[in-house]
């Protein structure tokens, strides 16, 4: 039988204070309703105005007013090479990002199986970057990656020579403290996930290969990580839609600099926004990517609740 | 795990290793912090010099001092002989006033609203799939997407720098978090002991908050500390909603920078410091939740 | 290979946890083609016992041989034992086809004779129809022969099963036991069943080892255990229904002795020291008539066990009740029937120590 004996019971009962026609259980749901409404809702409707003006606010006029413009922002977008560069490099964040989050905290979490003494103080030390704030975080990351810092220091003891290369200031390389920042803070997220994963395998099957002959990296490869499947597209899945919206390390660290090399969307949006203020163009460059968040992000999840 | 051992071997030399390795890992964890915390002690001349001073001999409170006293910020703009921007001339109990109010009164709409829409939506159904979806697809978006227009919103509703709009904006994205990880426990309570209750004389809200909630006190008492994290590190709200009238701490470490003595590490690494300070300790608290939290409820330890 | 065939021997083994003895100076040997059961109570250190020949756990002392081969140092890899789960721990994600060669692929073997040997495994246990089948999508009747056929297909010198019956229906289970001996005897592998079921292990074993509280108290064929247990624990195990205990008192008349109990008095009894003792006489071993005979005595029935092809009278015994076997339909409730204690196959149990002696009755001398 599908139905308990209680589902009756826990049925909204009808009319509540706040008037015929409404049960308890929208009316549960009103507040957070409202807020998102007003912060969300509200706001992406107005996108879809914005979008299609081209509205500057330094130009004196009242948003309502501005000047109606068809696609055209869509259109600039299209063939604007610093958004589509944007985009890209967003992806590449990404990818970059997540996947060495997860090497790293997977072969991290495989060292953490059995117990010995100091087990306990080393995952506390290991899971610290996390509960740091972001932008310190990315504030610490400024100085030891500045020319004449610790990070350059040490590659000059290494090599034996003379290394004052500035990272931020380089287009070609900027991008990795950037990527730096950002993996050494949420790779503890990763290594918590991997461990709970990881320690609710289930243990015979793990030892029923063992005892049939099996080498390390065979039930590494055809046991766990089967059985560890899941709960690796569950990280997957959140650390990618986190990344994608990347913005503190950026700001912190290059402003989206030099010139537009480390533009991350956020970045080139707040550029755009409120250096530029070029707020019609960038509603559109919003509503791109809303869209193309929402297309790819709604079926994955529906994978995170399974 | 006894099976381990087949993994990663019983032979001393794997042990040795292994350590090796997790200490490695601890040290890489640790640095970055141990350079934040060491530079918020050393005194101007040591901030930037090279090759770099990883621990100072003179360790100082002058930065904190600067972080915290403004009149301290005076005397070091005097000693410098150079000019301090009249934004570092204030001090940080602002922005930590600030960030207090604004991350509590946010953290307590946010836990309270979810809660609500959470019980509604285990024991009622409300919405179905879609609104539990609806939560998740607010994570999705770029902030910065809903900046743009808001800040357009706020200045119509003179809501531009205020509490009350950073409070809402906060709210409404750590919603999802709220509303999925106080879902979390609820499911967790069988919904058995409710109708139990009932059945005694009490009405559904009754037997919610009578039954239900101690029940999962401790676990909506993380997820409260939980979104207080999030709320205490945002930065891109604090941003772009405010223009001075409201410092979060975030904010104010960028505050840091004069014109004459260019960036000031030592007080940025203070004040970045005493900043994560709160986040470290509710961190640590809620360690064990930690993973329900940022999975949206779906890996539970 | 050797001589003797002694598959597997343990030599005063000791483990502890935490201060306390899991299992206790523990020696045993394994016969080839023998199906030894490790039988015991929840906690008496069979699943530690099994863990350790395993190698999932090392002894705190003794030492553990497998086909004469000291492997406490072997990783438990390399020590040629087959291990069946209690929960089987099938893969799931691998084919029952890939499940029974995994141990094969692990090892090396040639496509072509993995599929032989592993098409004739699932021959042998029924699974030629499944062979495609997900691990997950299996029943327990076809997850039990998978991880079995798993195991057995890569001949181990040893097959250690971990009370593989105890999350089956009873009527599964019994099918699954004579399925289970018989692939056993056809292809002559040891076994080391570990359960708790006294039932289970009296049906199948060649011997049965039982143990308590990390010390094993008795070895044998299952008959000599039931027939002559050596401790008060044994013959309480063992045996369905259990075995009598009675109060009794012996008091030694020259050149013989006599046996007294709560409603039998001075039954003749060969040689004995005079003392209390415990009187224990299984149910059979109790005869029931309705009317009065030699040395017997009146009882009330207080309660009756159905068993079907027997039942079980549960009699007023002075301050307590003992089980009688009787034919069905024998007595009812109330009924007052008479008692006669055989004494032939009892035995008394001494207080103090719980050791078994064996009483020796009219007709026989020590």
């Amino acid at each position: 039988m599908a139905k308990t004996q209680n589902d009756g019971l826990l049925k909204a009962p009808g009319p509540s204070p706040l008037g015929p026609g409404f049960s308890l259980g929208f009316a549960l749901m009103a507040p957070a309703q409202l807020t998102l409404l007003a912060v969300v809702l509200l706001p992406s409707l107005m996108i879809l105005w914005l979008g299609v003006t081209a509205w500057q606010p330094t130009a004196g006029i009242p948003w309502y007013k501005a000047e109606f413009i068809w696609f055209w922002n869509f259109y600039d977008l299209y063939f604007d090479s610093r958004f589509t560069s944007a985009v890209l490099r967003t992806l590449l964040f990404v990818a970059v990002c997540v996947l060495s989050e997860l090497l790293i905290a997977l072969c991290l979490a495989v060292l953490f199986l059995d117990e010995w003494p100091w087990r306990k103080l080393a995952v506390s030390v290991i899971i610290l970057p996390m509960m740091i704030v972001p932008v310190d975080a990315a504030n610490a990351f400024f100085m030891l990656f500045s020319a004449r810092g610790p990070i350059n220091y040490i590659i000059a003891e290494v090599l034996g020579r003379e290394f004052a290369y500035a990272w931020l200031a380089d287009p070609q390389w900027a991008l990795l403290p950037i990527m730096l920042a950002e993996i050494w803070q949420w790779t503890p997220l990763m290594f918590l996930l991997m461990l709970a994963g990881l320690m609710n395998l289930p243990e015979n099957q793990v030892r029923a290969a063992v005892a049939l002959g099996a080498s390390p990296s065979r039930i590494f490869v055809k046991i766990m990580l089967p059985l560890l499947s899941p709960v690796i597209l569950i990280a997957l899945i959140i650390r990618s839609i986190e990344t994608f919206k990347i913005f503190d390390p950026v700001y912190i660290l290059t402003r989206g600099g030099p010139g537009s090399a480390t533009e991350s969307i956020s970045m080139f949006m707040y550029n755009g926004a409120f250096v530029f203020f070029r707020i019609g163009y960038i509603a559109a460059a919003a509503l791109l990517v809303l869209v193309l968040v929402v297309s790819i992000c709604l079926p994955l999840a529906r994978v995170l609740r399974r | 795990m006894p099976f381990v051992q087949s993994l990663v071997g019983r032979k001393p030399l794997a042990r040795i290793l292994k350590r090796t390795v997790v200490i490695f890992a601890m040290a890489l964890s640790f640095a970055p912090i141990f350079w934040l915390l060491s530079t918020s002690f050393k005194p101007y001349d040591e901030w930037a010099i090279y090759p770099p001073v990883w621990v100072s001999q003179r360790p100082t409170l002058q930065n904190y001092r600067i972080v915290f006293a403004p009149d301290a910020a005076k005397s070091f703009a005097a000693a410098q002989g150079g000019s301090l921007d009249y934004k570092v001339a204030g001090s940080a109990w602002k922005a930590f006033v600030d960030s207090t109010i604004i991350s509590t009164a946010a953290t307590f709409f946010s836990v309270v609203f979810g809660t609500l829409a959470a019980y509604s939506m285990v024991r009622f159904k409300t919405g179905g799939e879609h609104s539990a979806f609806q939560f998740l697809t607010v994570r999705m978006l770029p902030p910065i997407a809903v900046v743009v227009p808001m800040v357009a919103m706020f200045s119509i509703l003179n809501l531009s720098d205020t509490y009350v709009g950073l409070v809402l904006a906060y709210t409404a994205f750590t919603l999802p978090f709220s509303v999925w990880m106080v879902r979390s426990f609820i499911e967790d309570v069988p919904q058995e002991l409710e109708g139990a209750a009932m059945i005694h004389g009490m009405t559904q809200l009754e037997a919610f908050i009578k039954v239900t909630l101690p029940l999962i006190r401790g676990g909506v008492l993380a997820t409260a500390l939980f979104v207080f994290i999030l709320n205490w590190s945002e930065f891109l709200f604090a941003l772009t909603l405010t223009s001075g009238g409201i410092t979060t701490v975030t904010v104010q470490v960028a505050k840091y920078v004069s014109a004459s003595s260019g960036t000031l590490y030592g007080v940025q690494a203070a004040m970045g410091t005493v900043s994560t300070l709160p986040v470290i300790v509710f961190g640590y608290l809620i360690q064990r939740h930690l993973v329900r939290g940022l999975t949206f409820g779906s890996v539970k330890r | 290979m050797s001589a003797s065939g002694v598959k597997l021997e343990l030599r005063n083994v000791t483990k502890s946890f935490g201060g306390l003895p899991a299992v206790d100076n523990l020696s045993l040997s394994l016969y080839q083609g023998e199906f030894l059961s490790l039988l015991g109570p929840s906690g008496c250190g069979k699943s530690t016992t099994l863990s350790m020949i395993a190698g999932f756990e090392s002894p705190d002392s003794g030492e553990i041989f497998v086909d004469e081969r000291c492997v406490n140092d072997i990783p438990t890899r390399s020590r040629g034992v087959g291990i069946v789960f209690q929960d089987y721990a099938v893969f799931g994600r691998l084919s029952v086809r890939e499940n029974l060669g995994f141990g094969l692929a692990a090892k090396g073997v040639p496509k072509a004779e993995r599929t032989s040997a592993t098409e004739d495994m699932a021959h042998k246990l029924g699974l030629t129809s499944i062979l495609a089948t997900r691990g997950d999508k299996l029943n327990m009747s076809e997850m039990q022969r998978v991880a079995l056929g798993r195991a057995i297909i890569m001949k181990p010198a040893l097959l250690l099963l971990d009370e593989p019956m105890s999350n089956l229906d009873a009527e599964v289970r019994l099918e699954l036991r004579s399925e289970l001996r018989q692939i056993q005897t056809d292809l002559g592998q040891t076994v080391l069943y570990v359960t708790h079921d006294q039932v289970e292990a009296m049906a199948m074993s060649d011997r049965i080892a039982v143990m308590n509280r990390g010390q094993l108290l008795q070895v044998g064929p299952p008959l000599d255990i039931f027939l002559e247990p050596k401790s008060k624990f044994v013959a309480e195990f063992i045996g369905d229904p259990p075995i009598n205990l009675i109060p009794c008192t012996v008091r030694k008349n020259g050149a013989k002795a006599t046996l007294t109990t709560a409603i039998h008095d001075c039954l003749p009894i060969g040689n004995m020291v005079s003392h209390e003792y415990l009187l224990a006489i299984r149910p059979h071993n109790i005869k029931a008539s309705h009317s009065p005979a030699p040395h017997s005595s009146p009882s009330r029935v207080r309660v009756v066990e159905n068993y079907g092809s027997e039942h079980v009278l549960h009699t007023e015994y002075g301050t307590q009740s003992v089980r009688v076997s009787v034919p069905p339909h024998f007595a009812a409730v109330d009924d007052e029937i008479q008692l006669v204690l055989d004494l032939q196959h009892a035995f008394l149990v001494d207080p103090s120590s719980d050791a078994m002696i064996a009483l020796v009755t009219p007709d026989r001398t020590v």
